[in-house]
C-alpha cells in the first residue's frame, strides 16, 4: 500500500539521517580528538576550529533526532524514546559505578570516560531493538 | 485499552497493513493497538475514527483504564 510504504519510508529515511549524523560527529570527534595532533602539530587555533566543528556537527546530531521523533508514527516514537531512557540512564548509573569503582582502585582496568557514551550507545541499540521485537 | 478495530477492520476486509495505509501509520502500530499492547496518540485516534465513520468512543473501550 502507498501510505504504508510511505510511514515506513519515513521512519527508514530518518533512521538514515541520523545514522548519517552520527557517523558524521564521530568523525569530527575522532578529528578533534587525534586530528590535531596527529595533522596539524598540535595547534591549538586548529584544535578549537575542530572541536567547534564537533560540537556544530553535534547540534545537528540532535536536531536529526528530534526531527526524527516528529515524523515517525506513534509507536516508533514510543520505542525511540523508551530506549533514550534506558540508554542515558545505563550510560549514567553504569558510567557513575565504573568511576567510583575506578576510584575506589576496584578495577584494574581503564577505559577512560570514553565508557559513558559507549554504555549509552549500547544499551540504547540494544533496548531499541528489544522494544522492536516486543510490538513485532 | 481495549477496542474493537480487528473487528471493524474484519467486516470491510481490510488487512492489518491495509488500515495502516489508510492510517499513516506502520503496520506494527496497527497490529500493537489491535492487541491492546499500545494507545494510540489522540491524532492517531481520530484518524481511525474517521477512517471507520465511528465516535472514538464507540471504537475505544477505557473501562479499564
Amino acid at each position: 500500500m502507498t501510505t504504508q510504504n510511505a510511514a515506513v519510508r519515513r521512519e527508514l529515511r530518518g533512521t538514515g539521517m541520523i545514522a548519517l549524523w552520527t557517523i558524521a560527529w564521530v568523525a569530527t570527534l575522532a578529528l578533534a580528538m587525534f586530528g590535531t595532533d596527529l595533522f596539524f602539530g598540535g595547534s591549538p587555533v586548529v584544535g578549537w576550529i575542530l572541536v567547534g566543528i564537533n560540537l556544530a556537527v553535534g547540534l545537528g546530531w540532535i536536531v536529526a533526532h528530534a526531527r526524527f521523533l516528529h515524523k515517525v508514527d506513534d509507536l516508533q516514537r514510543k520505542v525511540v524514546t523508551d530506549a533514550l531512557a534506558v540508554g542515558l540512564g545505563v550510560g549514567v548509573v553504569g558510567g557513575l559505578a565504573y568511576a567510583v569503582a575506578a576510584n575506589l582502585g576496584l578495577i584494574s582496568f581503564d577505559f577512560g570516560p570514553a565508557v559513558f557514551p559507549v554504555l549509552a550507545a549500547v544499551s540504547y541499540i540494544v533496548a531499541t531493538v528489544v522494544g522492536n521485537l516486543r510490538y513485532r | 485499552m481495549k477496542n474493537v478495530i480487528a473487528q471493524l477492520r474484519a467486516e470491510r476486509g481490510w488487512t492489518q497493513g491495509d488500515l495502516a495505509a489508510h492510517v499513516d501509520v506502520s503496520r506494527q502500530t496497527i497490529n500493537a493497538i489491535e492487541n491492546g499492547k499500545f494507545d494510540p496518540s489522540l491524532p492517531v485516534a481520530f484518524r481511525i475514527s474517521r477512517v471507520f465513520g465511528r465516535p472514538i468512543e464507540e471504537i475505544f473501550d477505557d473501562a479499564d483504564a
